[in-house]
C-alpha cells in the first residue's frame, strides 16, 4: 500500500513499537519519579530494561483450568492492535506504513478489539479479581468508544476523508486542536480508557489486586504491560496536532516530538489523578461528555460549511 | 551469555516485594516504598520476594503459606519480626529473619542471591492439586436436571423455581483477605457474591498472636501523624496513586509535615471518587479520608467505634471494589481489646 | 486491485478465511461456555469482515468489523447475564428443534451452492482509482437516504425502549425491578423469602419449560 517491500513493513512496524513502548516506559518513570520526589536519574533510562529482564525470569504462573488460549492470545491481540494503530500513523506527507483509505474507521476497529482484548484476559484467567476487572472495564469501555466515534467523526469533517493522511493535510492552515477544542481533550480520555491508565485503570487496578494481571506473571506479563505502553505512544502519536506539519525539522520527527509530548502528558495525568470509580465515570461520560461530543461534531460541521 | 545478562540485569532491578502484614506489624511496612531499591506490588504473581512483617500464628500461617506459592520463581521470603521463636509459618522455614529497624538490605540480597542461583528459590508449601474436587453426577461431575444444577467442581449451581423468572445469578462464597491490598492486619472476608455486588459479608479478624510491635523493634514510638501517613500510602496505593503513595512513604520516614504532599492529595480528585463509599454514621470514605488529611484534626482511635459486624451489614449490596475502599477507609486497630474494632479516622 | 486475476496470495487468504469462518461458526455450537461462544462467533464474523475487505469494501469490510466486535462484546454480557448456564460448567445444548434447522440449514446451502457455482457473475473488476466511500456516501445520503434514516431511527426507538423496559423502575414502579433478580436459594433449608418481598411471581406458569431441553 505504501510502496515498502513487503518484508519492510513489519521490521518498520517493530522498531516503532520497540522505540515507542521504550520512549513511553522511560516517561512514565520519570513522570513518577519527580511527582514521588525520588528524583530524576540516569539510572531511569536503564531501568525499564532491568524491569523487563525481571519479568522475563520470573515464569509464568498457572492457574485451576484457566482458557489457555485466550489468556494467551489476549496480550498478543493487544500488542497487535498497538503496532496497528502505529501503522496508520502518517509519519510524512508522502508516507505511512499503512495507508488505508477509511484510516478513522480502522482505528475505531482497533478501539473495540482492545475492549475485546482486555475483557479477554481478565475472563480466560478463571480468577474473582481479575474477573471483577474484566467486567468493569467493559462498562468503561463501551461507555469511552462511543466517545471516540464522535470525536473522530469530527476530526473527519473538515478532511472531507476518512484516511489519516488526508486529515493531517487538512490541518494546513489551523490546526484542529484550535478549531476543534472539544476533541483532544475527549481524545486523551479515549487514550487513557484504551491503555487502562492512570485514572481508568480500572482493568488493572491495585484496589483489585492487580486486576487482570493479578494471576500474571514472567512473559505473558511483559508482553502485556508491554502492550498497554504501546497503546498509549499509538494514541499519543495519532492524537491530531497537525501530524507531522511544523517548521524547521522534518515530517517524521515533528510526530515523534508530538509523540513524546502528549505521552508525558499522559503520564503525568496518570500519576496525578486517582482511579474514577466505573459508576462515576460511566455516569460522567454519557451525561457529560457524549453531549460534549455531540458539541464537537456540531462545531465541525458549521466549520466546514 | 544471554541467559548471564538477563539474570544480572534482573538482579539490579529494583525489587518487586509482596508485603504480607502480620501480628505487630501495623502500617510500618509500608514506609519500605520510600526505598527506590524496592517496589511494592499488589499480587503476589508480580513479587520476587515476600516480606512477611511481623507474627503469623495458626491460620495467618496457613494464608502465608498459600500467598507463598503463589510468587512465581525464582523467589524468596524474608521475615521481619522479633518474635521468630514464637512459631514459624512453614513458608518461612528457609526464610532468612531480620530482626532489625530496615529489612530492605536483606530483601535485596534475598533478591540477588535467588535471582543469579546461589540460593535456591524457596520451595512450594503446598501441593499442586486443586482445592475442589470435580464432584457431582455424571462423567464430568455435571449434575442436576438437565443442564441445570449439580454441584460441578464442587460448587452447588442454581436451578430455576417458581420465584425466580430464570434470571437469577449463582452465587460464590468465597474467602478473600487477610493480605489485600487495604486491608488492614489479620482481616479477612468471608463473602458471598453475585456478580460483583455483595451479598453477604462477614469480616473477622485472624489470631495476630502477642508480642511486640515492629515499631518497638526499631525503638520507635511514631507520632499519630506518622502512623496516619503510613495509612495514606496505602490508601493512595488502593486508590490508584502509586507515585504519590511513595512519595507519602517517604515523608512519613523523614517525619516531616509533608503539606505539599497532601495538596496533590487533595488536587489528584481522590476524595471526589472516593465519595459515597462506605457510608456509616455520617461519614464516608472521603470525609475519613479528608480527616486524616488534616493534621491538626483529631488523633487516630478513641473515636466512636464501629463495631465488624455492623460495618459488615452496612457493606452488603455494594461493589466488591467499594468494600475494597470503604474497609481501606477506616483504620482498624485489632488486638488490643477482645472486640476488633473498626475507628474512624 | 488491478482488472486481472487475483494474486496467489489473494485467493490464499480467502481460502484462510473462509475456512476459519465455518470452523468457528460450527464450534460456537459445540462449546458449552457463553463467553466462548459468543467470541467464537466474533471471530468468525471477523474472517467474513476480512473477505469483504479482500472484495475491495474498504468501508464496508473495516465496519463490519468494528461493528460486529462491539455487538459480540454486549452480546457476551447479555448472554452471561440471561442463560441460566452461562459458565458451561453444565452440559449444554445451543441448538434448538435440531431436525427443522438442519433441513432449513441444508436447504439453504444447496440454494447458495447452486448460485455460487452455476450462477452468472458479472465481469466487472473495480477501478483502483474508483473512490469506493465517496460513492458510499453518497448513495447513502443521496437516493437511498430514506431507507437508512427510517432504520436508524428505529434502531434508536429499539434500543432506549429496551434500556427503558429492563431499567429498575420500568413499567411497574420501583421494586417491580427486584422481583426475579433475587439471589437464589441454595440452601432450601434456609426457607423462603421474607413476606412481602416477592408479592407476586409474575407470570409463575411459563418457567416448567427450561428444564425440558434435551
Amino acid at each position: 500500500m505504501s510502496g515498502l517491500a513487503v518484508w519492510a513493513a513489519p521490521l518498520l512496524v517493530a522498531v516503532l513499537l520497540a522505540g515507542g513502548v521504550y520512549a513511553a516506559a522511560v516517561i512514565d518513570l520519570a513522570t513518577g519519579r519527580s511527582v514521588a520526589g525520588t528524583g530524576l536519574g540516569p539510572s531511569a533510562l536503564l531501568q525499564p530494561f532491568r524491569r523487563a529482564a525481571l519479568t522475563v525470569v520470573q515464569r509464568p504462573s498457572a492457574t485451576e483450568r484457566p482458557d489457555v488460549v485466550m489468556w494467551l492470545l489476549a496480550p498478543a491481540l493487544y500488542l497487535g492492535l498497538a503496532a496497528a494503530g502505529l501503522a496508520l500513523v502518517p509519519l510524512s506527507p508522502t508516507f505511512a506504513i499503512a495507508d488505508v483509505q477509511a484510516g478513522i474507521v480502522v482505528w475505531g476497529t482497533i478501539e473495540s478489539l482492545v475492549i475485546v482484548a482486555i475483557f479477554l484476559h481478565g475472563w480466560s484467567a478463571n480468577s474473582l479479581q481479575p474477573l471483577l476487572a474484566a467486567y468493569r472495564f467493559l462498562a468503561v469501555g463501551v461507555s469511552y468508544l462511543l466517545l471516540s466515534m464522535f470525536v473522530l467523526i469530527a476530526a473527519a469533517i473538515p478532511a472531507e476523508s476518512l484516511a489519516t493522511g488526508q486529515i493531517v493535510v487538512s490541518q494546513h492552515g489551523l490546526w484542529n486542536v484550535v478549531r476543534q477544542p472539544l476533541g483532544l481533550p475527549l481524545f486523551l480520555i479515549v487514550a487513557l480508557g484504551s491503555a487502562t491508565w492512570g485514572p481508568l485503570n480500572v482493568a488493572d487496578g491495585t484496589d483489585l489486586a492487580g486486576g487482570t494481571t493479578a494471576e500474571v506473571s514472567g512473559m505473558p506479563l511483559l508482553m502485556w504491560r508491554a502492550a498497554r505502553l504501546a497503546m498509549l505512544t499509538s494514541f499519543a502519536a495519532t492524537v491530531f496536532l497537525g501530524g507531522w506539519q511544523g517548521p524547521w525539522l522534518p515530517g517524521p520527527l515533528w510526530v515523534a516530538v508530538k509523540t513524546l509530548l502528549v505521552l508525558v502528558v499522559l503520564a503525568a495525568a496518570g500519576h496525578r489523578f486517582a482511579r474514577v470509580p466505573t459508576e462515576r465515570f460511566v455516569t460522567i461520560c454519557w451525561v457529560v461528555l457524549l453531549p460534549l461530543s455531540f458539541v464537537d461534531l456540531a462545531v465541525a460541521g458549521v466549520g466546514a460549511l | 551469555m544471554a541467559i548471564g545478562i538477563l539474570r544480572r540485569w534482573a538482579a539490579s532491578a529494583p525489587v518487586p516485594v509482596f508485603i504480607a502484614r502480620g501480628g505487630g506489624a501495623g502500617w510500618r511496612p509500608v514506609e519500605l516504598a520510600a526505598d527506590p531499591r524496592v517496589r511494592l506490588v499488589p499480587s503476589p504473581r508480580h513479587a520476587s520476594v515476600l516480606l512477611a512483617a511481623g507474627r503469623f500464628p495458626g491460620p495467618m500461617g496457613e494464608a502465608l503459606d498459600r500467598v507463598h506459592d503463589q510468587l512465581p520463581a525464582p523467589r524468596a521470603a524474608v521475615w521481619w519480626t522479633a518474635d521468630a521463636d514464637a512459631g514459624r509459618p512453614a513458608a518461612l522455614q528457609g526464610a532468612s529473619v531480620v530482626p532489625g529497624p530496615d529489612p530492605v538490605d536483606r530483601i535485596v540480597a534475598a533478591h540477588r542471591a535467588t535471582v543469579l542461583g546461589d540460593a535456591p528459590s524457596s520451595p512450594d508449601v503446598g501441593a499442586d492439586v486443586p482445592p475442589n474436587e470435580f464432584v457431582g453426577l455424571g462423567d464430568n461431575g455435571h449434575g442436576g436436571e438437565g443442564m441445570m444444577g449439580g454441584v460441578p467442581y464442587g460448587r452447588p449451581m442454581a436451578m430455576t423455581a417458581d420465584d425466580r423468572d430464570g434470571l437469577a445469578l449463582d452465587r460464590l462464597s468465597v474467602t478473600l483477605g487477610p493480605f489485600l491490598p487495604g486491608f488492614t492486619n489479620g482481616l479477612q472476608a468471608t463473602v458471598a457474591l453475585q456478580g460483583g455486588i455483595v451479598q453477604e459479608l462477614s469480616l473477622d479478624v485472624l489470631d495476630l498472636g502477642e508480642g511486640r510491635s515492629l515499631d518497638d523493634l526499631a525503638g520507635e514510638a511514631p507520632t499519630p501523624w506518622r502512623t496516619r501517613l503510613r495509612w495514606l500510602s496505602e490508601a493512595l496505593r488502593v486508590g490508584g496513586l502509586d507515585a504519590l503513595a511513595v512519595r507519602t512513604a517517604r515523608a512519613a520516614r523523614q517525619g516531616d509535615e509533608a503539606t505539599s504532599t497532601v495538596a496533590l492529595v487533595r488536587r489528584s480528585g481522590l476524595l471526589r471518587s472516593w465519595s459515597g463509599i462506605g457510608a456509616l454514621d455520617g461519614l464516608d470514605a472521603a470525609s475519613r479520608l479528608a480527616g486524616a488529611l488534616d493534621p491538626s484534626g483529631p488523633a487516630p482511635g478513641g473515636q466512636a467505634d464501629v463495631p465488624l459486624d455492623r460495618l459488615a451489614a452496612s457493606l452488603v449490596g455494594s461493589d466488591w471494589a467499594d468494600v475494597v475502599v470503604a474497609i481501606c477507609s477506616f483504620g482498624f486497630v485489632a488486638g488490643e481489646n477482645a472486640h476488633p474494632r473498626a475507628v474512624h479516622r | 486491485m488491478s482488472g486481472a486475476q487475483p494474486s496467489l496470495v489473494v485467493h490464499g487468504a480467502f481460502w484462510v478465511f473462509a475456512l476459519v469462518a465455518v470452523v468457528s461458526g460450527w464450534r460456537v455450537f459445540r462449546t458449552d461456555s457463553m463467553v466462548r461462544a459468543t467470541f467464537l462467533l466474533l471471530a468468525s464474523f471477523l474472517n467474513v469482515g476480512a473477505i469483504l475487505l479482500l472484495l475491495g469494501g474498504a468501508y464496508l469490510g473495516i465496519a463490519l468489523l468494528f461493528m460486529m466486535t462491539v455487538e459480540m462484546t454486549v452480546m457476551a454480557v447479555f448472554m452471561v447475564a440471561f442463560m441460566m448456564n452461562p459458565a458451561g460448567l453444565n452440559p449444554m445444548s445451543m441448538v434448538h428443534q435440531p431436525r427443522v434447522a438442519a433441513v432449513a440449514g441444508w436447504a439453504v446451502f444447496a440454494g447458495g451452492a447452486a448460485v455460487a457455482v452455476w450462477g452468472r457473475f458479472p465481469r466487472r473488476p473495480l477501478d483502483p482509482a474508483a473512490d469506493v466511500i465517496g460513492a458510499l456516501g453518497t448513495e447513502l445520503m443521496g437516493r437511498s437516504m430514506l431507507i437508512f434514516e427510517t432504520a436508524g431511527v428505529a434502531l434508536v426507538a429499539t434500543m432506549i425502549g429496551s434500556v427503558v423496559l429492563s431499567s429498575r423502575r420500568s413499567r411497574f414502579g420501583d421494586e417491580a425491578g427486584d422481583i426475579g433478580s433475587l439471589p437464589p436459594m441454595l440452601d432450601s433449608a434456609a426457607g423462603t423469602y421474607p413476606p412481602g418481598v416477592v408479592s407476586e411471581p409474575a407470570g409463575a406458569g411459563h418457567h416448567g419449560s427450561h428444564g425440558d431441553h434435551s
